[in-house]
């Protein structure tokens, strides 16, 4: 008996044992990814990072974005074939969407979520990596580690910003996210923050970015589609521009121009610029490479669908967006000069109608299957270039408090030379040099996603009511600032509509 | 072939048998009679049953015997001794030959001679003799005979006042005064009160439970012809409702206890819905199971031939000592044992029978079928619809010989019966000793009614148990099931029955297309299930009353499904898929027993401690474009974009302590108390351990002497109440970690891959980097506009099923009535829920957390009656259970705001008081007969709208709900419950001498379905352009007049036949509207049997104990109000019925023999 009660007690115990094991309870997945079992490699911080842009990119693209709120509402246009974004062009942005209608642009312009989902993401970045250990990454001693550690932080305080940036210019206040957030269940709803202060912290962010990140790098393949120190740079000008800050705004565009990174491209290069990794470039989002690329026929997406045609897109006999021959008649007043026009437009003679096309965005590969062609758009969304900073500085100088209309109008005549047009005239001043800035932005930055905030600086400088679907007094109550889908009512009691707005709903 | 070995084993055990008891070889000199015997016993197989003391009376003998038969060595082994000797069935009874002068004790000589002796004959109720009967006289220690063969016994008693007790293990004992002629009637032991119940690492006897179990013998479903033991158990037991999507052979069913709790929206996440089985106190945990195809089952891996009986733990306080994984139930299935006989008990039997046909739809065929389409559009489309040519020819030109056919192909597509069969074989005994054995082995296999559809399996099981030391026993079981099934053209959906794609009589097909039509085109389709499952118990014996047991098991349950889609059944490719997963898992489990009585005080005393893994494991690959005749594997295709490979892995790890105790005071104050404390890997370490309590108690009121006076009327009556906590785990073992994926699309994006159908190619592929990076986030976007991120719950913990349970036992007059009623409140709180929306600052769409309550409460009878029991043998018994329940939420997340499923034209939702998944639909009021009808908005003028759409006659009057004057998803409106309210059976038999008949009929009231069914085979005809292709409104003949077809017309359902391209902006045949919500009560004559035991006598010269011979008819007839076919069969957590695959009358004969 004593032997048998030996014998069990150990069969007993010995299971006992092995359970106590605490390991024996933790029982990781090994087949999918968890934040649990990542953020331990230099390659798991990278590829974190890189999905903040990556989610940019999902906002941009989510119905044509970069271009619908930067393009679409402006004189760029006269017509759009489309009846939904024919409404977004005329500014009724408020139409009434079924909340399950997912897929209608007139929602998905309104609802901020993809935002937040990349800032989520740089938030999530921030609080990981800076916890991770410095011998994790990348580099032969510790100076060199630290170095990549803080690129990857800087890379993810600079999609913050820029994501919030893009807010602020669309909705005005925002919810101010800039922590992570281990438990999301007890979120209560955040009310908007005041956009100063949503930009303040942009200003703080790139303030930590500009010290992580080196100046660019062209021998990296991800020169200028991931930030840099010029991309950083070119940020804060354009969040100094908006808000009026405009001697900021010039010690901004200095110190991008300054680290002498970025030419313009000659005239007759025109085109490879929107390829993508110019010289020019500052700031793109990748999506010219082939499997990382947009169907060119993807409906609500993609910008070639809507505003090519025949012979760039065959299957469009005539674009959907039709540019307005009137304002780019005024942009392009030299057309038999001005290589921007002669090298990104087109005419289409369909029938008696005559279409000006605008082929900035026409880097199609076809590929073709039984019979059948599929048309691939290789072409990065550029978000900021050198130009672009030379004439934003341009307008800091006309507008701020050094009035150096001079060396303004040096930087509009070095755009216009490269574009081989004559100088503008000497001795503008005021308010005509601001339009003839603002026209040149226009000429240069055509369907770059400037337009619409271009001209809402000029109005705010000049009082000119420029935007076709927006009165002066409408342009007062803040109509530019668009309204936030009623969707997202539903879970946030401490949200307020857009001011505009909220007098106009029915 | 497969019948060949069946019989092979057969005639194996027959020669095993005769091969016994032939020729005996002793010799021993001066030894206890015993020993000799027991050497018989080994030589022979043959038991004996003897008074010890008798033998011992007869002192020492010697024996000769060489190659001797068995009634040779008997006699010589009793010769001169004053014994006798009758041979029963395998066992040889010994009595003294005189025993007049008592058989008992040494001190006979001083004992008064006895003065009266008994001759007597015991029957059973329904007139056979019964053999084995102990006969005892009342007060007299060892005065004890036994029946023979012919239920004849003798005993001599001490006076005619004495009194004798009769008992045998199977029926009532009875007590009767001595007479010298008796005529004895034992009625079998219907109150089921001795039963032994297992309730969990250890056994009770029913009236001293104090849970809510069910329990159901094997031999009352043993013979249904289905291919596992759970689609048996439909409407047997009160509580347990057993439902099935598919009528498709071997199909998985789900089982719910007492009331849904699953919230897992199509079981999107695992669902982890099924109870618990324990298979002779083995864990066979199922939620741990994934397969490959949606309906593979488990369970097949047992033989229902081999269930002794079924028990189901339906309250907290029976299934808490499995606490976190006792939530849905546990049911308890304990496998048949040897018989304590030394020769083998061999059992056989087999079944064959047919599938008949379903019942078909009424469908107009050729000119009947053209004149019926033809009228439809010339009333209903508008004349440039005629003229523009977009009426199908086959319609319009009837001179052609090619749109001439006129065939019902109903007729052709199914065939007109299949096979159902089944044999099942088993062999058992004990040796040398006390070690016994058990072997068995089955064969299913059916035919589907859908030709391309089958299910066969094979199913042995052995177990061994081994008395190793006296004190130590070893058991060891084996259970293996291999399986084979076809699933038609490689997968569930099949076209016949697929109502949108009904071909019309007018076509002529060609034998591909009605190969591709049946399920047959797919020339290969292999999905093998096998599975097994093993144990090895110690169990020692340490001390009086004190058990320690160790237990190991290991099941590993595989499914692979290889099928081959050929380009003319998907449309696009040849492609060649391979499914594969494998599911082992093992337990160590460790507990002690102690039982212990001091006078009336009776206790029982479980603890022990367990700890499992179970690993599932996943592969998955497919290779599109296969261009090569012939090939039906993943070969030829190059590595690149179509050939595609994924493989998974997921552990989960348990460790647990449990206790119970159980106390009892003379049998008639009872109480349990259980805690079980289980950690699992699936938690983080703060959250890990959940405790798990119950307790009961329980009154015999019968055995108070008050109640004496009332015994004649109420036998028994036992009144008990329970409270406890289970527990379930959210089904994703992984749920703690926030997962992360490599997804970095954005709307149009494309990797450059070609995709779609072979009619519609479409750039394709999501990219998963950036600018070359890989990326990893919480974030994918597929392609959408939002994130379809969920924030994972960090605190995610055990969910928690309190429930109470009152209940009472009431047995009246001497049984013939008994009666159980329980009631019951069962909550389940903090149920995990997959996507709870999510505030969009966070980035997320959703969150997961245990958010959800439900509470379940219902009220469940069981009645069984023996309404006539008559002197000629023949009776009548009923047996009736019905469980009524109400299912509602108690909380949701987010401030119990409305969770809504599902798409736009389909939803579901969790409402706070509202039964789970309830419907969101349109309400509609029959249509608009004339335009005029159509409201108008008296501020814009406008008509009524639909989306904006406005309505004209002809289209559902649906309710506007908030009075804008449009219809849209604001007005939709709660309406309908999945969940059934009473749900049961009721099981009449009659019994004649050997034979008897049975009549089930199930049922199920106060649920609705949506009518899938009749919605997918609108949709799928709504464009008449179609019509000369698909059947159309010409499979639905019987319904024609419930359309709106001409202004004036009131009817049920909108217009049948739009214009051109019309349809679509009024949507009149999405499911989500309330003409669609059927109302899905059912009463199925689900079996009948006929059996007969042919007479003993009959059989005498045979060998064979027992032959039974029986035709059973299973799904005779379905009453019902919905217009599907078979309201039974719809998906558990849609509430749809859109049968593709129906049931049927099965019809079956089979014999059962014992030797």
């Amino acid at each position: 008996m004593r032997t048998n009660l030996l014998k069990i007690l150990s069969c007993l115990l010995l299971p006992v044992a092995l359970a106590s094991c605490k390991k024996f309870l933790d029982q990781d997945p090994v087949s999918s990814a968890s934040d649990e079992t990542t953020w331990s490699s230099d390659a798991d911080a990278n590829s974190s990072v890189a999905a903040c842009y990556s989610l940019v990119r999902s906002a941009l693209d989510a119905a044509c974005s970069q271009f619908s709120y930067g393009d679409l509402p402006t004189d760029e246009f006269g017509n759009v074939a489309d009846a939904d974004f024919l409404k977004i062009h005329n500014m009724q942005w408020d139409v009434s969407v079924v909340s399950y209608n997912a897929y209608d642009i007139k929602l998905k312009l309104r609802v901020w979520t993809p935002f937040y989902s990349a800032i989520a993401q740089s938030n999530r970045c921030l609080h990981f990596i800076n916890q991770m250990p410095l011998d994790v990454f990348t580099g032969n001693d510790d100076a060199t580690r630290l170095k990549r550690k803080n690129k990857l932080l800087g890379e993810a305080y600079f999609t913050r910003a820029l994501a919030y940036f893009y807010m602020s210019r669309i909705w005005g206040d925002v919810p101010l996210v800039t922590e992570y957030a281990d438990d999301i269940s007890g979120d209560l709803g955040l009310p908007r923050s005041s956009q100063a202060n949503v930009l303040q912290s942009c200003i703080s962010d790139l303030g930590k970015a500009r010290q992580y990140l080196d100046i660019k790098d062209n021998t990296s393949t991800d020169r200028v589609v991931r930030a840099d120190k010029g991309a950083v740079f070119a940020l804060l000008a354009h969040i100094y521009a908006w808000e009026g800050s405009y001697d900021s705004c010039k010690m901004a565009c200095d110190s991008v121009i300054g680290t002498g990174s970025y030419s313009l491209v000659s005239g007759s290069q025109y085109t490879s610029i929107y390829a993508g990794q110019s010289g020019e470039g500052i700031f793109e989002v990748a999506q010219n490479s082939s499997n990382e690329a947009m169907n060119a026929v993807a409906s609500t997406a993609s910008v070639a669908y809507y505003v090519l045609s025949t012979p760039y897109l065959p299957t469009r006999s005539t674009p959907n967006w039709q540019i307005g021959s009137g304002t780019l008649f005024k942009l392009y007043s030299d057309t038999a000069n001005d290589l921007r026009y002669k090298k990104e437009f087109y005419l289409l003679n369909s029938g008696s109608t005559k279409y000006y096309c605008c082929s900035k965005y026409s880097n199609i590969t076809t590929i073709s299957s039984n019979g059948s062609n599929f048309y691939i758009l290789r072409n990065n969304i550029i978000v900021f270039r050198l130009a672009d900073i030379l004439l934003l500085k341009a307008e800091a100088l006309a507008a701020g408090s050094l009035h150096d209309e001079a060396g303004a109008l040096a930087l509009v005549n070095s755009i216009r030379l490269r574009a081989g047009l004559t100088p503008l005239p000497a001795g503008l001043t005021g308010n005509d040099l601001l339009n003839a800035i603002t026209n040149e932005r226009g000429a240069e930055l055509f369907l770059e996603g400037h337009r619409f905030y271009d001209l809402i600086r000029n109005e705010r400088l000049t009082g000119g009511a420029r935007i076709p679907g927006m009165t002066q007094t409408e342009f007062l109550a803040g109509k530019y600032y668009w309204p936030v889908d009623p969707s997202l009512f539903t879970l946030n009691p401490n949200l307020k509509q857009t001011p505009f707005w909220t007098s106009l709903s029915n | 072939m497969r019948l060949t070995a069946f019989f092979i084993m057969a005639a194996c055990l027959q020669v095993c048998a005769a091969g016994y008891a032939q020729k005996i070889t002793i010799r021993e000199k001066d030894v206890p009679m015993e020993k000799i015997l027991q050497e018989i016993k080994a030589q022979t197989g043959y038991d004996f049953i003897y008074n010890l003391k008798t033998l011992e009376q007869v002192g020492n003998i010697s024996i000769r015997v060489k190659r001797a038969s068995l009634a040779k060595t008997l006699d010589a082994c009793f010769r001169n001794t004053p014994l006798s000797y009758t041979i029963t069935e395998q066992i040889i009874v010994i009595n003294r030959t005189d025993a007049a002068s008592g058989v008992q004790g040494s001190d006979t000589s001083h004992r008064p001679a006895p003065s009266l002796t008994v001759h007597g004959r015991v029957t059973d109720d329904s007139g056979q003799p019964l053999a084995g009967v102990t006969i005892e006289e009342n007060g007299v220690r060892g005065n004890v005979t036994l029946s023979d063969s012919a239920g004849n016994f003798f005993i001599t008693v001490k006076d005619a006042a004495s009194k004798l007790s009769l008992s045998h293990v199977a029926y009532q004992t009875k007590v009767v005064p001595a007479t010298s002629r008796l005529h004895i009637v034992l009625v079998s032991q219907r109150s089921d009160l001795s039963d032994v119940v297992v309730i969990g690492y250890q056994s009770q006897a029913r009236r001293n439970v104090t849970a809510a179990v069910s329990s159901i013998k094997g031999k009352e479903i043993q013979d249904i012809p289905e291919a596992s033991f759970d689609q048996m158990l439909q409407g047997r037991l009160p509580g347990v409702y057993v439902q099935s999507s598919t009528g498709e052979p071997g199909a998985k069913p789900n089982i719910t206890i007492r009331g849904t709790t699953n919230i897992d929206y199509g079981n999107a996440n695992g669902g982890n819905t099924g109870p618990l089985y324990v298979i002779d106190g083995v864990i066979f945990d199922v939620n741990n199971m994934s397969g490959t195809y949606t309906y593979s089952n488990p369970l097949t891996l047992i033989d229902p031939a081999d269930i002794e009986s079924i028990d189901v733990l339906k309250d907290a306080s029976a299934s808490a000592i499995y606490g976190a994984r006792g939530g849905n139930g546990v049911i308890i299935i304990t496998t048949k044992a040897a018989r304590r006989s030394q020769k083998p008990q061999v059992t056989a039997s087999v079944y064959y029978g047919v599938v008949t046909r379903p019942t078909f739809k009424k469908v107009a065929t050729g000119n009947a079928e053209r004149l019926l389409k033809l009228e439809l559009l010339n009333n209903a489309v508008p004349y440039t619809d005629l003229l523009n040519g977009s009426i199908p020819q086959a319609l319009t030109d009837s001179l052609n010989p090619a749109f001439n056919s006129d065939v019902d192909w109903q007729g052709m597509l199914i065939r007109s019966s299949s096979a159902v069969n089944n044999e099942d074989v088993s062999m058992s005994g004990y040796f040398n000793g006390n070690n016994s054995y058990k072997l068995s082995l089955n064969h299913y296999s059916e035919q589907g009614k859908l030709k391309g559809f089958s299910a066969e399996r094979l199913a042995p099981h052995l177990s061994v148990s081994i008395g190793a030391m006296k004190h130590l026993n070893i058991t060891g079981n084996i259970m293996l099931s291999a399986e084979k099934r076809h699933h038609g053209a490689g997968s569930a959906n099949t076209f016949f029955y697929n109502s949108s794609q009904f071909p019309t009589s007018l076509s002529q097909l060609n034998q591909t297309q009605l190969d591709v039509f049946s399920g047959q085109y797919n020339s290969y389709d292999d999905n093998s299930v096998f599975t097994i499952n093993g144990s090895l118990k110690v169990t020692d014996t340490i001390a009086q009353g004190l058990l320690v047991t160790s237990s190991f098991s290991a099941n590993a349950y595989g499914d692979r499904w290889d099928y081959f889609s050929p380009a003319l059944v998907n449309g696009v490719q040849n492609i060649a898929y391979h499914n594969q997963a494998n599911n082992p898992g093992w337990m160590w489990d460790n507990y002690i027993q102690y039982t212990k009585k001091i006078k009336k005080h009776q206790f029982t005393v479980v603890g022990g401690e367990a700890t499992s893994m179970a690993r599932q494991y996943y592969a998955y690959a497919y290779a599109a474009g296969i261009s090569v005749s012939g090939i039906s594997t993943l070969q030829t295709v190059p590595s690149g974009s179509n050939l595609y490979a994924t493989t998974s892995r997921q552990t989960k790890t348990t460790e647990s302590f449990y206790g119970r105790v159980s106390y009892d005071f003379d049998n008639k104050y009872l109480l349990m108390a259980s805690l079980r404390r289980d950690a699992s890997s699936i938690y983080s370490s703060n959250y890990r351990w959940g405790t798990f309590p119950s307790v009961s108690a329980g009154w015999v009121v019968s055995d108070e002497n008050f109640f004496k006076p009332l015994k004649n009327v109420v036998n028994f009556w036992k009144v008990r109440a329970s409270w406890g906590i289970t527990g379930m785990d959210p089904g994703s073992w992984y749920a703690k970690y926030q997962a992360l994926s490599a997804d970095a699309s954005f709307l149009g994006a494309t990797t450059g891959t070609l995709g779609g159908t072979a009619a519609a190619p479409s750039l394709t592929g999501t990219p998963s980097t950036y600018n070359g990076t890989t990326v990893i986030s919480p974030f994918p976007y597929n392609n959408n506009y939002l994130t379809s991120g969920t924030k994972s719950s960090k605190d995610v913990h055990w969910e928690k099923y309190p429930q109470i349970n009152i209940g009472t036992d009431i047995d009246l007059f001497n049984d013939r009535v008994v009666l159980a009623v329980d009631a019951y409140r069962k909550d389940a709180i903090g149920k995990f829920l997959y996507q709870i929306p999510a505030q969009q600052t966070t980035g997320y769409l959703y969150y997961s957390g245990n958010y959800v309550n439900i509470r379940n409460e219902g009220l469940e009878v069981g009645l069984s009656t023996r309404n006539i029991l008559s002197r000629s043998g023949f009776q009548w018994s009923t047996s009736f259970n019905i469980a009524l329940n109400r299912n509602y939420i108690t909380k949701l997340p987010n401030g119990n705001r409305d969770m809504i499923y599902g798409e736009a034209w389909w939803q579901k939702t969790l409402t706070l008081g509202r039964p789970v998944f309830s419907y969101l639909t349109w309400l509609a009021n029959g249509v608009y007969a004339t335009d005029a009808d159509v409201p108008v908005d008296p501020i814009t003028g406008k008509k009524l709208s639909y989306m904006g759409t406005a309505l004209q006659a002809g289209d559902a009057r649906l309710l506007d709900l908030n009075g804008d004057y449009n219809i849209d998803y604001s007005d939709k409106v709660l309406k309908g419950d999945p969940s059934p309210k009473a749900t049961g059976g009721i099981t009449n038999t009659f019994m004649y001498k050997g034979a008897s008949l049975t009549i089930f009929c199930s049922y199920s009231f106060g649920n609705n379905i949506i009518n899938g069914y009749l919605s997918d085979a609108l949709n799928g005809a709504a464009n008449y352009n179609t019509w000369g292709r698909l059947a159309g409104p010409a499979a639905y003949v019987n319904l024609l007049d419930q359309f709106w077809q001409q202004p004036g017309d009131q009817t049920r359902f909108p217009r049948l036949v739009y214009p051109a391209g019309k349809t679509s902006s009024v949507g009149p045949w999405n499911v989500g509207r309330s003409y669609f919500i059927d109302n899905g009560r059912f009463i199925k004559l689900k079996q009948v049997t006929f059996a007969y035991n042919l007479p003993k006598n009959w059989l005498s010269r045979t060998g064979i104990r027992n032959l039974n011979v029986y035709t059973l008819w299973e799904n005779l007839h379905i009453w019902k109000s919905s217009g599907v076919p078979d309201p039974e069969l719809y998906d558990p957590t849609t509430g749809s019925s859109n049968t593709v695959y129906p049931t049927a009358l099965k019809v079956t004969f089979g014999l059962r023999v014992d030797l």
